[in-house]
């Protein structure tokens, strides 16, 4: 079973790495709201509206 | 139906196997393998029994992740029997569908004794206390399996090493129950049952082979005492522990061997059951929490240069929009206002190192490949007497080259993975085959240290492979780390069909040589891709005096990934089919032929051959322009033959009918395991007709389910499955050994209907 002998072999070279890191920063950070301070969906307690007559008639 | 395992439910015999004798061992319990068994007491009597503590063994982190409750204790677990006589298995697999979680269950709580309506399941944590070493063991070195006493110390604990190295808390090759099932929940539940009886003995003063037990109970009959387990569960702890306890023989089996009910389906019938994409997160409410869609560059190995996100910027709900260099982000307060704002956003990605822009170009470079290796080049994969010059003298030659495409794993939940970095911890919520890995790769992508990372895992949305890559846990890490608050990442379809990692195209070339009486005497294959298993290219079952497989490997341009049954998804159609073109050239019936080309030891093959014969009542006449064809491929320890029965009246295959007969050693629960290989025959059926991930520019071109086709209901032939329990050991497998003969068998199928041979999958759009 190649895989599995791979995959342990490559894994245990990952745990291994992970001593140091593969961190990555963004390149680009773009903030434009916090949450909560951006809702524009309906919350639960807000009533979406209906999707079809039948569900408007119920 | 040949199914000797299903009794009826309600034989319940009792277990009055005798503690002192250890009865003859049946084949199927021909195996000594030694358990290490820790026990321990939880407040208020709650007994735990554990397999595999070593010195070591993290035990009060353990307490804290499966016994929480006040003043608990616990040693380690795979087993706890609570105050109220519910017995928790604790299983280190995950659940994806094929129901371990059950059978696990079912053959601890066999081995105990226990009322299966008082048997629950727990999935056990992330942590390298619940590695499954005897899959790791079972796959690397299986001669060890059955190591002698004096020795399994050794083997265990070095396993036991490798194990937690590898991070290997895995659920994958078809193997929970033949190794973790077979060599750590039997072991653990015939374990506390030993230990039980012994304190009861203690107590009621009886030799312990006169106290019998069942459903959870313990009786001694001639002193008319009797108790639950939960009495008993404190003393228990204090018994003596055999670290091989007796197991049952199958004549003794009151579970195992039974369509027993799965734990996990009521939660999933009324929505109860929780997925990875159901992530919650304490503290937060669910309208509260962030969402993220991302989007990876189209070509593999590239990255994003430059990116316009302006107007993103002002669409509804959007909190950052992150250029992570490897993908686009956008975060916001759902996951549609994060792909609405996302779709707005333009990119320039790098230019790709790969040659290969088309399906053409990859398979023009497997094509070079074989050219190069010739017939006698590349790799040797196999080898028996001299398979050219066999071929040379040979009174009927063959050649034939097939081809099989990319595929994607699609299963139905979406890839997804929540994360939240805080105050130098992390925790990941997600679907995942491979926890204590994707811990370790979130580790690494946040340079911390794993034992800080926190991974929950629950039910799984399918995965066939999917799940045992970890760059989804990566990017949502990343995306975590940069917001500083939780975000639910979730990849649109066509992120995860158009930018995963695939099981690979191939192309294999066949000469073969008959001699003057029809018998295959040369058999010379040669194709680039070789993964695992090593032997899933080899004709093995076959006797075939000379042979010669070799591997003449090529670059693939989409990124690897082990797909449902692996190699022998692509083997299986290259060599079945072949094996069908040499029969019809001998003029022989493909099963019949079959059946004589088999080689030494394959009583097993030869036996779901002739059963499938009879099950697809293979010798009937045929209707004009319907066909039947017979495929058979061992993978991953069981046999599998299949029939399909096509109409192509119509001019295009229509399925009518498969029949599967297998040989797994021995079924723990039928229904489960008829299950599985129903899914697996879909699945490989599915490939065999829709399945195809073309490259178009380099990248990937089909995008979702309207051209990523998968089977329709009323596309789907009629299934039957039959079980045969030949009680060989080791057992096999029941998750992919259902899909190598589908894809074969369909093609020698429609031609036994029409005379046209398909080499090439999918098959459909040779039809349209």
């Amino acid at each position: 079973m190649r895989i599995l002998t791979a995959t342990f072999a490559a894994l245990s070279a990952l745990t291994l790495a992970a001593c140091g890191s593969d961190v990555e920063e963004p390149v680009e950070q773009i903030v434009v709201a916090e949450p909560g301070e951006a809702a524009s969906y309906p919350k639960p307690d807000q009533t979406p509206e209906a999707d079809t007559p039948e569900q408007a008639a119920e | 139906m040949s199914d000797a395992a299903e009794t009826p439910e309600t034989a319940q015999p009792e277990n009055t196997q005798a503690e002192t004798a250890k009865p003859e061992r049946s084949r199927a319990a021909k195996w000594s393998r030694r358990g290490f068994i820790g026990a321990g007491v939880l407040a208020g009597g709650a007994l735990l029994i554990g397999v595999g503590v070593r010195p070591g063994n993290p035990v009060g982190k353990l307490s804290s992740l499966v016994a929480d409750g006040e003043g608990e204790q616990l040693v380690n677990s795979w087993v706890k029997i609570g105050t109220d006589n519910i017995v928790t298995a604790i299983i280190p697999h995950c659940e994806m569908g094929q129901g371990a979680h059950s059978v696990l269950a079912q053959m601890l709580a066999d081995e105990l004794d226990a009322d299966w309506s008082m048997v629950e399941v727990m999935q056990a944590p992330t942590d390298g206390s619940y590695i499954v070493s005897d899959t790791a063991r079972m796959f690397v070195a299986p001669f060890t399996m059955n190591a002698a006493d004096w020795i399994e110390p050794t083997w265990d604990g070095l396993f036991t090493q490798i194990g937690r190295l590898a991070d290997a808390m895995i659920t994958g090759g078809s193997s929970s129950i033949r190794s973790t099932g077979q060599y750590q929940m039997r072991i653990a539940g015939a374990a506390a049952r030993k230990m039980l009886v012994g304190a009861a003995a203690d107590k009621w003063a009886v030799p312990a082979g006169e106290i019998v037990t069942r459903d959870s109970t313990l009786i001694h009959e001639a002193s008319g005492n009797s108790a639950p387990y939960s009495q008993f569960a404190a003393a228990a702890a204090e018994q003596p522990m055999d670290h091989s306890p007796t197991l049952k023989e199958p004549k003794d089996y009151r579970l195992m061997g039974k369509s027993k009910r799965r734990t996990d389906i009521p939660g999933k019938v009324d929505g109860t059951a929780d997925f990875g994409i159901d992530a919650k997160i304490p503290g937060i409410e669910p309208s509260d929490l962030s969402y993220a869609a991302v989007r990876r560059p189209p070509v593999p190995g590239t990255s994003v240069t430059a990116m316009d996100a302006e107007a993103a910027k002002g669409m509804p709900g959007v909190q950052q929009i992150l250029n992570m260099g490897s993908f686009i982000a956008v975060v916001a307060d759902g996951y549609w206002n994060a792909s609405q704002a996302l779709s707005t956003i333009t990119a320039d990605y790098s230019e790709a190192e790969s040659p290969i822009k088309t399906t053409a170009d990859q398979f023009a470079a497997f094509a070079s490949a074989l050219d190069g290796a010739g017939d006698e080049g590349g790799e040797q994969a196999a080898s028996r007497g001299d398979a050219m010059s066999a071929y040379a003298d040979a009174a009927t030659k063959l050649e034939a080259e097939y081809k099989a495409p990319f595929l994607a794993h699609a299963p139905m939940e979406p890839v997804n993975c929540t994360a939240w970095v805080q105050d130098g911890k992390c925790d990941i919520w997600t679907s995942t085959q491979v926890p204590l890995m994707a811990r370790s790769a979130a580790a690494k992508a946040l340079g911390m240290d794993a034992d800080d990372i926190t991974v929950h895992h629950p039910f799984l949305g399918g995965a066939f492979g999917r799940r045992l890559e970890n760059d989804y846990v990566t990017m949502a890490a990343r995306i975590a780390k940069a917001t500083g608050y939780p975000v639910k990442m979730i990849w649109s379809r066509e992120e995860d069909t158009q930018k995963a990692l695939y099981r690979p195209a191939d192309l294999s070339r066949f000469k073969g040589g008959l001699d003057a009486g029809g018998k295959l005497v040369a058999y010379n294959n040669v194709f680039t891709q070789r993964h695992d298993p090593a032997e899933a290219s080899v004709p093995g079952i076959y006797d075939i005096p000379n042979t010669s497989v070799r591997v003449a490997e090529a670059d693939l341009h989409l990124p690897f990934s082990a797909w449902r049954s692996v190699d022998h998804s692509q083997q299986g159609f290259f060599i079945e089919s072949f094996i069908d073109e040499a029969a019809h050239a001998a003029g022989a019936d493909p099963l019949e032929y079959r059946i004589a080309m088999l080689g030494d030891n394959t009583e097993r093959h030869k036996a779901v051959l002739e059963k499938v014969a009879e099950l697809s009542n293979w010798s009937a006449p045929r209707g004009e322009g319907i066909g039947k064809g017979v495929a058979i491929v061992e993978s991953f320890g069981t046999v599998a033959a299949e029939v399909i029965e096509v109409d192509m009246t119509s001019g295009k295959p229509k399925m009518i009918n498969a029949w599967a007969v297998t040989d797994a050693g021995y079924v723990m629960n039928p229904d489960g395991f008829r299950n599985q290989i129903e899914g697996g025959i879909v699945f490989g059926l599915t490939a065999a007709l829709y399945g195809e991930i073309d490259i178009v520019d380099g990248a990937a071109k089909q995008s979702n389910f309207h051209d990523y086709k998968i089977l329709r209901m009323d596309e789907t032939p009629a299934i039957e499955v039959a079980i045969i329990n030949s009680g060989t050991v080791p057992i096999g497998g029941a998750g992919e050994p259902g899909t190598p003969p589908a894809a074969p068998a369909l093609a020698n199928a429609i031609f036994a209907a029409s005379g046209e041979r398909l080499r090439e999958m999918p098959f459909a759009r040779q039809f349209s």
